[in-house]
């Protein structure tokens, strides 16, 4: 009697198209994601690049301000901590230094650099920061900020400081900080984070697949 | 007086000197220590060295001490709440016939206040305090961070 489309026939057509149209677009989603990163890192890679955090303004060992542009068409590695730190940051920036020098060593070296970046700005003034980075490099880039934009800006990259004066009656104090390396791209993003403990060969081999992922 | 007698007489107070003197010395060897080399005008170095237990009790470090520092203690970098922290270890426990090795990103020693700028190849005196002993004595060199000592 009621030959309307929306007899039995018309209600399949209408499921089926749907179906086919939700599977094509998750076909079409999934030919659109990037490729897995690679496996088996030395660092935790980002699927997708971060932005920088808003107040990543600091200042160089030689008082110029160090931004974004200085980041720029160069892979940057960062690590954080304190000239007064008799082993830690001592020990990873002579992973660092090692591992710039495998870097440029390599068939198709990448601009690279290093910087340093101290969580002690009270301490660390551009002058002591560079009789300390070139110690270990002389390419190496020491900075800070003033810690009401350094507390928020480390933070926003994952990165934690403590003062700590425990046990000390001197007036002295140490600096409790995460050890974490982070890696940001010539895009002046961040694109991993190399964690604990450094070796500087796994560390490069790391990073030439990372560089091949992204380029 | 028979011969063996004058022999034992003058033989006796030699051996007695002579194992006097390895008791002097202590059953802790302080073996491969070494001061990496710091960038200039830096208040705080640090020391590593394996200690080696070579008698037949355990031993306590429970001190440092340094002609050429202000202030020597002992540390360990631990990192925990994610963050690299360092512990002060007030006794330091070593198993008879055990080694422990202090070395970077583990057990250090902290140098603090160095009296004088210290270079590769200088030699640093460092003397440790033992619970119930008579210490122990060790001479660190100073030498650069790129040398043999890294993983």
């Amino acid at each position: 009697m009621n030959a309307s489309p929306r007899g039995p026939r018309g209600l399949l057509i209408i499921v089926l198209s749907t179906v086919l149209g939700l599977a094509a677009g998750a076909a079409w989603q999934w030919l659109r994601q990037p490729p897995p990163p690679p496996a088996d890192l030395a660092a935790t890679m980002f699927p997708q690049p971060r932005p920088l955090p808003e107040g990543f303004r600091l200042t160089d060992q030689d008082g110029r301000p160090l931004d974004a542009a200085r980041l720029r068409g160069k892979w940057t590695f960062v690590f954080f901590g304190f000239t007064h730190c008799p082993d830690v940051c001592p020990t990873t920036l002579t992973v660092m230094a090692r591992l710039k020098k495998m870097l440029a060593a390599g068939p198709d070296p990448a601009p690279v650099q290093m910087l340093f970046v101290s969580v002690d700005p009270k301490r660390d003034t551009p002058e002591v920061l560079k009789r300390y980075v070139t110690f270990f490099d002389p390419e190496f880039l020491g900075a800070t900020a003033p810690m009401e934009r350094l507390v928020p800006m480390t933070r926003s990259l994952g990165i934690l400081f403590a003062y700590n004066n425990q046990g000390r009656d001197d007036g002295g104090y140490t600096v409790d900080h995460s050890a974490q390396i982070l890696l940001f791209s010539p895009e002046a993003q961040w694109v991993a984070v190399f964690g604990t403990p450094h070796v500087a060969a796994r560390m490069a081999r790391t990073f030439r697949q990372i560089r091949s992922y992204y380029e | 007086m028979n011969r063996t007698a004058r022999t034992l007489r003058v033989l006796l107070p030699v051996l007695a000197l002579l194992t006097g003197a390895a008791a002097a010395e202590g059953p802790v060897a302080v073996e491969e220590a070494w001061i990496p080399q710091s960038p200039p005008g830096m208040e705080m170095m640090a020391g590593y060295a394996t200690f080696h237990n070579r008698g037949t009790g355990p031993v306590t470090i429970t001190g440092a001490a340094s002609p050429a520092f202000g202030r020597v203690e002992l540390h360990r970098t631990v990192h925990e709440g994610g963050m690299a922290r360092m512990k002060r270890v007030p006794h330091l426990r070593i198993e008879a016939g055990g080694r422990v090795r202090l070395e970077p990103g583990g057990l250090h020693l902290m140098l603090m206040a160095p009296r004088r700028r210290l270079a590769p190849g200088d030699e640093v005196e460092i003397t440790f305090t033992t619970a119930g002993g008579r210490g122990v004595q060790a001479r660190f060199t100073v030498r650069p961070r790129n040398g043999a000592h890294h993983h």
